[in-house]
Parts: C-alpha cells; sequence; structure tokens
C-alpha cells in the first residue's frame, strides 16, 4: 500500500472518530454504540447516520471515503445524507446541525 | 432530487430568506457576512455544482443568486412537498396540478393529471385574430368561468357513492354528521344557479354549454357527435356564452 494512501485514510479515520464523538456528546448517545460493527438500536443507527452525514458535509469527504471510515457501504453513507438532508426540514434539528457542522469545520486536519 | 441537489436547495431556501453578500474563503468556500442574524456557509463542492447550473454567479462582489435560483427553487420545492411527482417539475412551476378520474371512450374510468387553473374557454380567450381581436369578448369569458365556478361549488359531476362517514357510532359523531349535511346548503344553491342558468339559454345552447364547460368535451368531437360542419361549434359556443352573459347581467 503506499504510504499516502494510508496516511489518507488514516485522517479520514481520525475525521470519523471526532464526528463520532461530537454527535455522542450532542445526541447523548454512547459512543461504543455508533462504532459498533451492526446496526443497534434506533437511535444508535439514527447518530451514526447523523456523525456520517457530519463527516460528508463539513470535512468535505467523499462518500466512499466516508464509507470506508465508518466501516460501512458507500450506498449506506448515501441513503444517511438523504435521510438527514430530509429531515433538515424540521427548524429546530436544522439550527442544531448548523452548529455542529460549523464547529467541525474550524477543526484544524490531523497532521 | 439527489442528496447534492436537497443540500443546495436548503442552502439556497435560506440564502433567499437571509439575503447576505458572499465572500470567498481559503477553502474555496463562500461565507455571508450574517446579515438578517444568520451566517451562510457554501462549501466549495456545492459551489462548483451551483455555478454549473447557472444558479448562482460570481461577480466582482462574490458570489450572488441569479434570475433562475427562485424559479428552480419553486420547482424542486413542489416536488419537495408532494404536489407535483418528480417528472413534473417544470409543469408544476407554472400550473397546480392535481389528480383527477376522467371517463375515458372505452368506459372506464383512468387518473389523470390535470392542471386545475386551466380552463378549456381560457385557450380560446387567449387567441386574438390578425387585427388584434379577441373572438370572445371578456363578459363572454366571465360568463363560462362563472357558469364553471357554479358547477365546481355543486356537488353535479363528482360520483357519488355510498357515503360512511354519517354512521353515529356514539353521539359526537351523530352531531358532525348534521353539521355535514350544512355544508351542502351552498353546494345546492350552487345547483340551482347551474340549472337555471341552463335553462335560460334554451334547448340546443344548454347543450353546447354543457358539453364544452362543464364536461370539458372539445369543440371537434362536439362537432362530430351532432354532425355540425367543422368549426362551426364555435360561433355557436360564442352565441351561447353571450346569451349566458346577458342572464348574469354582465
Amino acid at each position: 500500500m503506499n504510504k499516502q494512501y494510508s496516511l489518507r485514510i488514516h485522517d479520514d479515520e481520525a475525521r470519523a472518530r471526532l464526528s463520532r464523538a461530537l454527535v455522542s456528546f450532542a445526541f447523548n448517545i454512547k459512543e461504543q454504540d455508533l462504532s459498533a460493527a451492526t446496526r443497534g438500536n434506533a437511535r444508535a443507527a439514527f447518530g451514526r447516520q447523523v456523525a456520517m452525514y457530519l463527516s460528508h458535509v463539513a470535512f468535505e469527504l467523499s462518500l466512499s471515503r466516508v464509507a470506508h471510515a465508518f466501516g460501512r457501504d458507500r450506498t449506506t453513507v448515501s441513503h444517511a445524507c438523504h435521510l438527514i438532508e430530509d429531515r433538515r426540514d424540521d427548524a429546530e434539528f436544522d439550527d442544531k446541525l448548523d452548529a455542529l457542522e460549523n464547529l467541525l469545520r474550524e477543526v484544524q486536519a490531523p497532521a | 432530487m439527489n442528496a447534492t441537489e436537497k443540500r443546495l436547495f436548503r442552502i439556497l431556501s435560506k440564502l433567499i430568506k437571509h439575503p447576505q453578500a458572499l465572500i470567498k474563503d481559503n477553502a474555496g468556500g463562500y461565507n455571508g457576512n450574517g446579515a438578517g442574524g444568520f451566517v451562510i456557509k457554501i462549501p466549495a463542492a456545492i459551489v462548483k455544482y451551483a455555478i454549473a447550473r447557472g444558479l448562482l454567479v460570481i461577480n466582482e462582489s462574490g458570489l450572488e443568486i441569479t434570475d433562475v435560483t427562485e424559479q428552480w427553487l419553486r420547482r424542486n420545492n413542489s416536488v419537495k412537498d408532494g404536489t407535483a411527482n418528480s417528472g413534473e417539475s417544470f409543469a408544476a412551476q407554472h400550473w397546480q396540478l392535481q389528480e383527477r378520474e376522467v371517463f375515458s371512450a372505452d368506459g372506464e374510468f383512468t387518473a389523470v393529471r390535470v392542471n386545475v387553473e386551466a380552463s378549456p374557454l381560457l385557450k380560446m380567450y387567449r387567441q386574438r385574430d390578425k387585427f388584434g381581436k379577441r373572438f370572445l369578448s371578456d363578459k363572454e369569458f366571465a360568463a363560462g368561468e362563472k357558469l364553471r365556478n357554479d358547477y365546481a361549488c355543486s356537488n353535479m359531476g363528482r360520483i357519488s357513492g355510498s357515503n360512511w362517514t354519517g354512521i353515529a357510532r356514539d353521539k359526537s359523531v351523530a352531531l358532525s354528521a348534521s353539521r355535514f349535511a350544512d355544508g351542502n346548503i351552498n353546494a345546492i344553491d350552487a345547483k340551482r344557479r347551474v340549472m337555471e342558468a341552463l335553462a335560460w339559454s334554451g334547448p340546443m345552447l344548454d347543450r353546447v354549454l354543457f358539453s364544452v364547460l362543464l364536461r370539458e368535451q372539445g369543440l371537434n368531437s362536439l362537432e362530430m357527435d351532432r354532425h355540425w360542419p367543422s368549426r362551426s361549434a364555435k360561433i355557436v359556443l360564442k352565441i351561447a356564452l353571450a346569451r349566458l352573459a346577458l342572464h348574469y347581467g354582465l
């Protein structure tokens, strides 16, 4: 594996960790539920979808990079982005995600 | 709509709601100055997507919306809220589409999508001859539309079957059933107005009014049904509408 590629994967995984941690804090969901290999309960699944959406939107990662970082399929991430984008029609939820998105944007890329 | 379009839709709706100057940041995205108490941030990928579709344009002051932005939003809004199907967004930009059942020639009801604002008279009213004069006068057009309105208010022309809403399961339901009966007074009155207008226009003319305005039969098929010479129904319709306008006192 070439070095640059493995570095990129390392960065993506770090970003995924950060976004999971943020969602875990903001939505009060256990972090190990978000990083679980199986779906888990509806709350955990929703939190994971938010985390995937945030890393796609705030870090501007492609869907397949997000999928790799979360250990999911590319289409799973696409589904999550659609779902969360629809949920953002609700103003309260939209404001909350705007705040989280801006927070993640401010973070410097891992060195 | 794909996910990028949905995202763009949300961002542009906010931008229209809170108009603000957008200035480029280091990453190629654009940030608003927060006028109206709301900071809009558009990431580089979305900016690229929007410019490619002509929804945003770069000029000397930064990023701005174009004249097609609002049209695009209106199109997608009707798709998003479910009033239009995904293939008819352009039609929904100007029309108010609705499902309607029509009785087809082979004797079956078929569901079709129609523009509820369209009227068979409207097309004829809009046409002008080479001197710029309308074939139908304003009064004739108004009379025809009035008859159509009354017909729409009445319960005629609707499929009536068993109505199970009024079955009384307890007292409160029985009360609402009686209120239901009150609501029909408007419909009964509208029906009376339609019947009066048709009676006043006299035999033959009332059939033309009924077929063209209320059943929405085409003039061509009316002529074929009655073995009239072609393009004659238009004249008969004009005479019928002129009589109708007299009846309404226009």
